[in-house]
């Protein structure tokens, strides 16, 4: 999935540093991770500032990831990070098309980029991290709604309920992606990735009948399979966010 | 009405040409109009697999790309009456290909023929998405191990977006699993998946279970589709895939393997 990084100030020094920092809390998962650029903060500038994005793809690329593209900028700002060779997403509804910069290379084609976990923090929040390329297709994003998928969730497939809850009656299958921005059920096995509270909410919860995941993620906090307890694998399990921490329960 | 299905699997090597051969040449034996298209450009193998490579003037390519008629390059079988095939060329290189031109040709297919049989390169790029793309049906070749499990679930969810049908929002692409190159010894050992495991997590339909079996390597070395081997277990096991693809409801046997009892009632009823 795409990762969006929240773009403070473009002055900070130390932006790579921070961001190789986080990569290494699990590279396996960052590796080449599709990063967009969220420019909304540096658009509420009085005078937006002159940013240098080719300097900026450079750091991200040293990081280990790949800076794809810019959303929510001024047509300032916008046009300088085109001119850097990044493309420009729609902002808001980023979701639902070919991705400009995957579609070149006839590859893959866009993940949705859910929107930045809030607090507008020193980047990177990373909502949610991703280990392959994008995934090759990517479902209808439906908004407002608990969205209900009946087929399972195919490795490269990914799916996100944009504010509101997702409901999965089937499998989602080892390469596979269930995002939403409130809460995740899924009723079959989870051998992919289930991300609940996309857009922050720290209140989501994610619940799965068969837990045997590559990542699990609430709000930005997540757990990758190698840090997940082995009793817990096959379980039923319902997952939160307490103290901070992701608190994974089994339910009897 | 014509059937087009592609032979796709991701993975490379489980056995979609041989596949194509036998289940191409076993509808023939049916007595339905039959063409085994080579979608691998580049590595031309079909032909070799179907006993007619030395027939190969003009091919796939040159008819996609205006060069030659279909009628010029469609190769009759010299054992059925109502087998031909198509080759791919060993020349050109992947991209010789265009979406229109595969579309045109196919269509023109539909017009002469029942089965309309696709052999898929490996992958899930280009040549994978286009071999697909006027599919009516799919057959998903499947190895009892993990990387082609994966494989193969990735290409069920390309079907879902990347064919004709799905690009006009049609009833979608039928499916059904073949497995392949299937060792019960190794399945019984734990080295391989066992076919309850891969239904579970593929969740598609089994068309058949094609046990591993050296006269595979035989009929390829002579050009003649395992099909025709009908004392072979690949060659009965592929007899049956052909006979359920044409609607008879057979039980799954895997020739000479002992089995649990209720094995079967289970897989049979349990496929959907
Ligand atoms: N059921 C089988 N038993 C033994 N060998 C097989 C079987 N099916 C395929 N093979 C062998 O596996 C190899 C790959 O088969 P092929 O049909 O060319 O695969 P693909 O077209 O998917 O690359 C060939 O050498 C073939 O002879
Ligand atoms: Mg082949």
């Amino acid at each position: 999935m795409v990762m969006v990084l929240r773009l403070v100030d473009p002055a900070r020094a130390d932006f790579g540093q921070q961001l190789a920092a986080k990569v290494a809390q699990a590279p396996d998962f960052y590796r080449d991770a599709p990063v967009v650029l969220d420019l909304e903060t540096l658009a509420r500038w009085p005078a937006p500032p002159n940013v240098d994005f080719q300097a900026l793809a450079g750091a991200i690329a040293e990081a280990g990831l790949a800076c794809v593209g810019v959303q929510n900028g001024t047509p300032h700002l916008t046009q300088a990070a085109k001119r850097a060779g990044l493309a420009a997403f729609p902002s808001a509804r980023p979701a639902n098309r070919p991705n400009a910069a995957a579609e070149t290379d006839g590859t893959a084609v866009a993940a949705p980029a859910p929107r930045a976990a809030a607090p507008a923090q020193p980047p990177p929040p990373a909502p949610a991290p991703a280990r392959e390329a994008p995934p090759a297709v990517v479902q209808k994003v439906v908004k407002g709604k608990t969205r209900l998928v009946t087929e399972p969730v195919r490795s490269g497939q990914q799916i996100y309920a944009r504010d509101g809850d997702l409901i999965v009656m089937g499998t989602v299958n080892a390469g596979g992606e269930v995002l939403a921005d409130g809460n995740v059920h899924i009723y079959g096995a989870l051998r992919g990735k289930a991300i609940a509270g996309a857009s922050g909410d720290r209140e989501a919860r994610l619940f799965c009948q068969r837990f045997d995941p590559e990542l699990v993620s609430i709000a930005g906090l997540f757990r990758i399979a190698d840090q997940i307890e082995a009793d817990l694998i096959g379980q039923r399990v319902g997952i939160r966010i307490v103290d901070d921490t992701l608190v994974i329960d089994r339910l009897s | 009405m014509a059937r087009v299905i592609v032979m796709t699997s991701g993975k490379g090597g489980v056995g979609k040409t041989t596949s194509t051969a036998a289940i191409g040449t076993g509808l023939a034996m049916r007595e339905k109009k039959t063409v085994v298209v080579d979608f691998d450009v580049g590595l031309r193998n079909l032909d070799l697999i179907m006993g007619c490579e030395r027939r190969v003037v003009y091919d796939f390519v040159n008819v996609v790309n205006g060069e030659a008629k279909l009628g010029q390059a469609l190769i009759r079988d010299k054992r059925f009456d109502d087998l031909y095939v198509l080759a791919a060329s060993q020349t050109r290189d992947k991209d010789a290909l265009t979406k229109e031109g595969v579309v045109r040709v196919i269509d023109q297919l539909r017009e002469q023929f029942d089965y309309i049989i696709c052999d898929s390169p490996a992958g899930i790029e280009k040549g994978a998405q286009l071999a697909m793309y006027c599919a009516d049906e799919a057959i998903i070749v499947t190895n009892p191990e993990v990387s082609s499990v994966r494989d193969s679930d990735r290409i069920l969810g390309l079907l879902g977006s990347k064919t004709q049908r799905a690009e006009k929002d049609e009833e979608p692409v039928k499916q059904h699993l073949l497995l392949t190159r299937y060792d019960a010894g190794r399945v019984a050992r734990g080295e391989m998946l066992k076919v309850d495991d891969i239904l579970e997590i593929l969740s598609i339909p089994l068309l058949g279970i094609i046990p591993e079996n050296e006269a595979v390597l035989r009929a390829s070395n002579t050009g003649n589709p395992v099909i025709l081997d009908q004392e072979s277990t690949a060659g009965k096991a592929y007899a049956d895939a052909v006979s359920r693809l044409l609607g008879e409801q057979l039980e799954h046997r895997f020739p000479a393997e002992p089995r649990p009892r209720g094995f079967f009632a289970r897989l049979f009823g349990g496929a959907a």
